[in-house]
């Protein structure tokens, strides 16, 4: 290595230019209302804020653009604060912030929220798996045929990132399994992600393979097998939505399954969890606070004695909107304190 | 393989074959000849290559030329230079880590901060010095990450950060600087623009929206969006002559938004008592400089436009003889190799 001189011969420099500018232009970043929206709410994933970030650095307009959609928000918490009465601030709040959620929605599609979850799901895992590369199942750099056996009706499971940024996973049975026709089922089984359906396969010679789709680039590298389960789909229980997570006064994070997705109508939110015996016992001295969640506001909603909860699980809280129609699960908050801070 | 030979030979091949259908001749001339050859290269390297690609597209644009006899070329890469090319050479495939590298080196830009966190304190120092959010409400901008007084007061005093906003303020990419130059006050936006663009093409008669004619905005979307040289605009527009096209331009000129870029900056830096100097930091201009160079191409008399005028808002002197240096003669490459090859980027 040397670098003899701090200037380059004519040659060089002609060489060297047309090197570097015959390098692919990256693409400007064009960033949609939909994705701003989104970005402004606090529900976009990783991609997207850097997309949206970068699109932001750029542009004073969409810098504009963003400062007005938070302004949607926010006018109505300045206003209500001269107001200095707790109840009309309350109010005020609240619909400004339901008000804004009918763009938010707009914005939201639900096959978008599950394909997030999803990618969020596998990053979040492989990240927590990093220190542990003896349970290492498929990396991005290379294309890892790693037989893990990761239950026993399996003898095959790999994965790759492919050059247009899927996610391909692909497994085979054991012989003994084969069952032509049926269909499996991929999910993540993990203590702090819950679980979550990756996605449905048919079984072909007793080869599967799923697509997790727009996954983009992934150096993360790691995925713990035994993180996985493949269920035939007939087999399966009733369909699930994911979890709502609760956080404690000190900091825990607890999984509570969703049983049917949030849903708006009539002036009031139903969602349905399952709070079993074990979950009750556990934590029947607190109280489960619902909430709103739009970016920096959290509009409380209502709030049950875990002791009290109905015995289905079914939530009902009133909301200050008419909207009708399923709420994204980012969009809900849930806490659970030793005391009621407000009770409806 | 191909497309990227290509692009490399039409650009390193543009000042001995100006007339695009010649290079594409001697283009497909070469390439042909690199693959007759194919067994006879000795791989040494990317570096090695591409000389080896340049040497035979000159030999093939000098026959084009009708130079027959064989001409010493004299073009191999002196000993010492090899470094550079070969550690710039690497970068060939990633024009992201290229520019990554130029951004630790020249603005200061941490290489172990990601991407996003770098990007959101540019957002925060952009809200705040230059969109008028109040510091204690920037949080709230940020795409939902919460972060603290402390830290968002820490980003906005940080000296790369500073300088990653004064960068990015006085950069203009050819679509926003044509945008501002058809309509200063009131920048059209980029949807707009590819109508502007498509009514200028058709020489669409009469005025434009903000009073000029349609003449007018396709001569100033032929220079600063897709970057035509005069003698280039008058081919392709037929019935305009070269002193219309000069006031155009002249009144372009006068309409640069570079300056007051730099004003703005130097106003919001002291009504908030910013203790560094920024605006003067070389390595901010050495970043311009080398972005207008690589990225867009544009020739050092149009750098020197671009860059002066704000410069000298600084009090930074910015000369034709300095960009020379530092272009001509490869400085900026050097310190870009130099640094990339220590820093191990």
């Amino acid at each position: 290595m040397n670098f003899e001189e701090n200037e380059l011969s004519g040659h060089t420099v002609d060489l060297i230019d047309a090197l570097l500018t015959s390098m692919h232009t990256e693409p400007m970043v064009e960033v949609s209302e939909d994705e701003l929206v989104r970005f402004a709410f606090g529900w976009a994933n990783d991609e997207e804020i850097e997309g949206v970030l970068t699109a932001l650095n750029q542009s004073p307009e969409l810098r504009q653009q963003l400062i007005q959609v938070r302004g949607s928000l926010n006018t109505a918490h300045a206003r209500s604060e001269q107001v200095n009465g707790f109840l009309e601030h309350a109010v005020n709040v609240a619909v400004a912030a339901f008000s804004s959620l009918e763009k938010g929605l707009a914005a939201w599609k639900a096959d978008f929220e599950s394909e997030l979850v999803v990618r969020h799901s596998l990053k979040a895992l492989a990240d927590r798996s990093r220190t542990s590369p003896s349970r290492l199942a498929f990396s991005r750099s290379q294309t890892c045929l790693a037989e893990l056996e990761f239950n026993e009706a399996t003898s095959k499971f790999s994965a790759e990132v492919t050059k247009d940024g899927c996610l391909e996973i692909w497994g085979e049975l054991h012989p003994d399994h084969w069952a032509d026709g049926k269909e499996v089922r991929l999910e993540i089984v993990d203590e702090v992600l819950g679980s979550i359906p990756v996605g449905s396969a048919p079984l072909i010679d007793g080869k599967w393979k799923v697509v997790v789709r727009e996954f983009g680039p992934w150096d993360a590298g790691v995925l713990p097998a035994n993180k996985f389960r493949l269920q035939f789909v007939d087999e399966l229980p009733k369909p699930e939505f994911g979890d709502l997570v609760a956080r404690t006064e000190d900091g825990t994070l607890v999984l509570i399954p969703l049983l049917t997705p949030p849903i708006m109508g009539s002036g009031l939110l139903r969602l349905q969890i399952q709070c079993d015996e074990a979950f009750r016992t556990r934590y029947g001295r607190l109280v489960l606070h619902l909430s709103f969640n739009a970016g920096p506001l959290t509009i409380p909603l209502r709030a049950w004695e875990v002791a009290d909860l109905p015995s289905d699980g079914q939530l009902i809280a009133p909301i200050p909107s008419s909207l009708e129609g399923p709420l994204p699960k980012a969009a809900l908050a849930l806490s659970m304190r030793r005391i009621a801070l407000y009770q409806t | 393989m191909t497309p990227r030979i290509e692009r490399f030979l039409t650009k390193y091949l543009g000042p001995m074959l100006p007339k695009l259908e010649d290079r594409e001749d001697v283009i497909a001339q070469t390439i042909s000849k690199l693959w007759r050859r194919r067994e006879s290269f000795n791989v040494q390297g990317v570096a090695a290559w591409y000389s080896y690609v340049a040497t035979t597209g000159r030999r093939c644009g000098l026959s084009k030329l009708g130079q027959s006899q064989p001409v010493d070329l004299d073009e191999e890469i002196p000993a010492g230079e090899w470094t550079a090319v070969d550690t710039l050479a690497q970068f060939a495939d990633d024009r992201r880590r290229l520019y990554d590298a130029a951004d630790q080196l020249w603005l200061c830009v941490d290489p172990e901060m990601s991407p996003i966190e770098r990007k959101r304190r540019l957002l925060a120092a952009q809200l705040v010095y230059l969109d008028g959010i109040a510091v204690k409400d920037v949080g709230e901008y940020l795409g939902g990450e919460t972060s603290t007084r402390s830290e968002i007061d820490s980003w906005l005093a940080s000296e790369s950060t500073l300088l990653d906003l004064a960068y990015h303020k006085l950069l203009w990419e050819n679509r926003a600087l044509t945008a501002h130059l058809l309509q200063p006050e009131k920048p059209i936006r980029r949807a707009e623009l590819t109508w502007w663009v498509s009514q200028a093409e058709k020489r669409t008669p009469g005025l434009a929206p903000n009073g000029m004619t349609w003449d007018e905005v396709a001569v100033i979307v032929w220079r600063y969006q897709f970057g035509m040289l005069t003698e280039r605009i008058l081919q392709r527009a037929g019935n305009l002559d070269a002193q219309f096209v000069d006031d155009v331009l002249r009144r372009a000129e006068s309409r640069m938004p570079y300056a007051e870029s730099a004003s703005q900056l130097a106003s919001c830096f002291s009504a908030s008592w910013i203790r560094s100097a920024p605006l003067k930091n070389t390595g901010l201009w050495k970043r311009l400089v080398f972005q207008y160079w690589v990225q867009f191409e544009l020739p050092q008399k149009q750098i020197l436009h671009r860059t002066q005028s704000a410069a000298a808002i600084a009090g930074k002197t910015i000369t034709e003889g300095m960009l020379n240096v530092w272009l001509s003669n490869g400085r900026l490459f050097v310190q870009l190799a130099r640094y990339a090859k220590e820093a191990g980027v």
